[in-house]
């Protein structure tokens, strides 16, 4: 079927797959990161993303900040107010059941999805970009990604809280043992793995309009890359997320705009099916 | 130095330890004897506060920790090499170490700790890059080991250190344990190996079903009928 596409149709599949591809890999990354260190899914993960999006949205209308520049200004914002919520609500519960986290981080949903609905209405919004060239604006978001991809890499991998970080997250007990603060560790996770997700909500609203119920799909097609990628897998968040984007690009442009959501939902089945640990992932011991 | 005084302690309903008093002294090399499932492990995890007592109390150099954070009692100078290893599977055994020299203290003299670790463990020099998860039992053991020392403790607590090592390794690691307690690291040390553990430790204690059930100098303890009967089969 690929064959019958016109080379210029096939690069704007890849270029648009790239460009959603970016937003997963942020988004999944983020989430990656809280599963990884704290073993809690944070249900709400695609509210963070879009509270992002509205940040950098008020400040481009109300501050008339570039949305580029206003990327990790609400990057600092969603991030403090990951700190905050953690150390909140999900230190409160944290260990004592499954059910308990996972009710926290439901009705985390809501409670943000109501307040962004109060604080921006329900209609749709969209960050005006700057520059006339969609083109540019493809390249930026690339160029973007790949430099907070590249700190989120050396930060985890090359500085002393990113090992205590990663120690936390292989071996808790190891880890407390070595001295460290892990539910100090716990909450700055949390907020870097929202920071992370409000870049990407800039992204989502500079590309397309954003209401407070637009991240429910994205946070689950994360789950999706997330466990694609194999759950903890550094790595495997950023090939699944543009492989994700790809392959999403690839099923609307020939098979049509419906399949969009459902067709990362079928390959997450078949993947199961034939390699339960992700594709990335290692078995369980 | 390290005062545990009358405690008990339990995993949910279950109470493991009763009533269990031990003190370590600086400079000293204490162990902590007694079969499977006697609570070793437990008294051990209770000290760094992995668990915290029901009742009694645990002081280290005249401050109460027993209801301190982990983080906190390492950071005073308990440093323990857990059973079984409890590496970091997914670094490198260099990073490993790094870990190990997480506390300012310890930090400051991390390349001088190095050194002195890639003496006593060249492979762990040779193997320095490779992820900790591909290194074999013994070298896993050797490199919790090395990362305890890597905190530099003032108090090294070991849950046996040489579980499942060959002899001769098991014979280094004794080695080891009296070179670092003459460098000044007082050392508890848990052990099933009775005659070895004796050999090198000052004093002994006897856990029996979460009990402590005999304590006394080294001598007196390998001279005890009871022990003889039970654990060194004379
Ligand atoms: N997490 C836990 N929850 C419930 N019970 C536990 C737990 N850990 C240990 N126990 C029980 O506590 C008792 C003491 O265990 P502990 O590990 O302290 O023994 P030990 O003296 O270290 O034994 P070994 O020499 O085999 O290591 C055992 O009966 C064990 O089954
Ligand atoms: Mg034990």
């Amino acid at each position: 079927m690929l064959l019958a596409i016109s080379p210029p149709i096939l690069i704007q599949i890849i270029v648009w797959g790239l460009i959603v591809g970016c937003i997963y890999v942020l988004l999944a990354s983020g989430l990656n990161l809280i599963f990884g260190v704290m073993k809690v899914v944070n249900f709400a993960h695609g509210e963070f993303m879009i509270l992002g999006g509205y940040i950098s949205y008020s400040l481009s209308i109300f501050v008339g900040l570039n949305p580029y520049l206003s990327i990790f200004v609400s990057m600092i914002v969603v991030g403090v107010l990951g700190v905050i919520i953690e150390r909140v609500c999900f230190h409160q519960i944290l260990g004592t059941s499954k059910l308990n986290e996972l009710i926290l981080s439901l009705g985390l949903i809501y409670v943000l999805q109501n307040t962004m609905s109060i604080l921006w209405t329900d209609y749709p919004v969209l960050i005006n970009s700057p520059f006339e060239s969609r083109v540019l604006d493809w390249v930026i978001i690339i160029g973007i990604t790949m430099l907070i991809m590249t700190g989120f890499y050396i930060l985890i991998r090359r500085t002393k809280i990113g090992r205590a970080m990663r120690a936390t997250s292989q071996n808790r007990v190891a880890a407390m043992l070595m001295g460290i603060n892990v539910e100090h560790i716990n909450m700055l996770s949390f907020g870097l793995g929202t920071a992370l997700a409000a870049t990407a909500g800039t992204l989502l609203a500079i590309i397309t309009s954003i209401t407070p119920y637009s991240g429910e799909i994205p946070a689950l097609k994360a789950f999706t890359i997330i466990i694609l990628g194999g759950l903890g897998s550094p790595l495997g968040a950023v090939i699944g997320g543009l492989g994700y984007g790809l392959i999403e690009s690839v099923a609307v442009t020939v098979l049509g705009g419906t399949w969009r959501d459902a067709v990362g939902f079928i390959i997450l089945i078949l993947v199961l099916i034939i390699r339960p640990m992700g594709l990335f992932g290692e078995k369980e011991i | 130095m390290l005062e545990v005084d009358h405690i008990s302690a339990s995993y949910g309903n279950i109470q493991i330890l009763w009533d269990i008093s031990l003190n370590v002294k600086e400079g000293e090399i204490v162990t902590i004897l007694g079969p499977n499932g006697a609570g070793k492990t437990t008294l051990v995890k209770t000290i760094l506060g992995l668990l915290h007592p029901n009742s009694g109390s645990i002081k280290f150099l005249d401050k109460r920790i027993d209801k301190l954070p982990t983080y906190k009692i390492v950071n005073m100078g308990i440093v323990l090499v857990p059973e079984g290893r409890e590496i970091f599977p997914k670094m490198t055994v260099y990073e490993n170490l790094l870990l190990g020299a997480y506390g300012k203290e310890a930090e400051k003299n991390k390349d001088q700790s190095l050194e002195m670790i890639f003496q006593i463990f060249p492979i762990l020099k040779e193997r320095r890059k490779q992820l900790a998860q591909t290194l074999s039992g013994g070298e896993q053991q050797m490199l919790a080991i090395a990362r305890g020392l890597m905190s530099k403790p003032k108090l090294l607590i070991m849950d046996e250190p040489s579980l499942g090592l060959a002899p001769i390794i098991v014979q280094k690691i004794f080695r080891v344990i009296r070179e670092i307690n003459e460098k000044g690291v007082t050392l508890l040390l848990v052990e099933q190996n009775v005659h070895r553990a004796l050999e090198i430790a000052n004093r002994g204690y006897l856990l029996e079903a979460g009990k402590m059930v005999l304590s006394g100098d080294w001598n007196e303890l390998l001279a005890n009928e009871y022990v003889k009967k039970a654990y060194l089969g004379l």
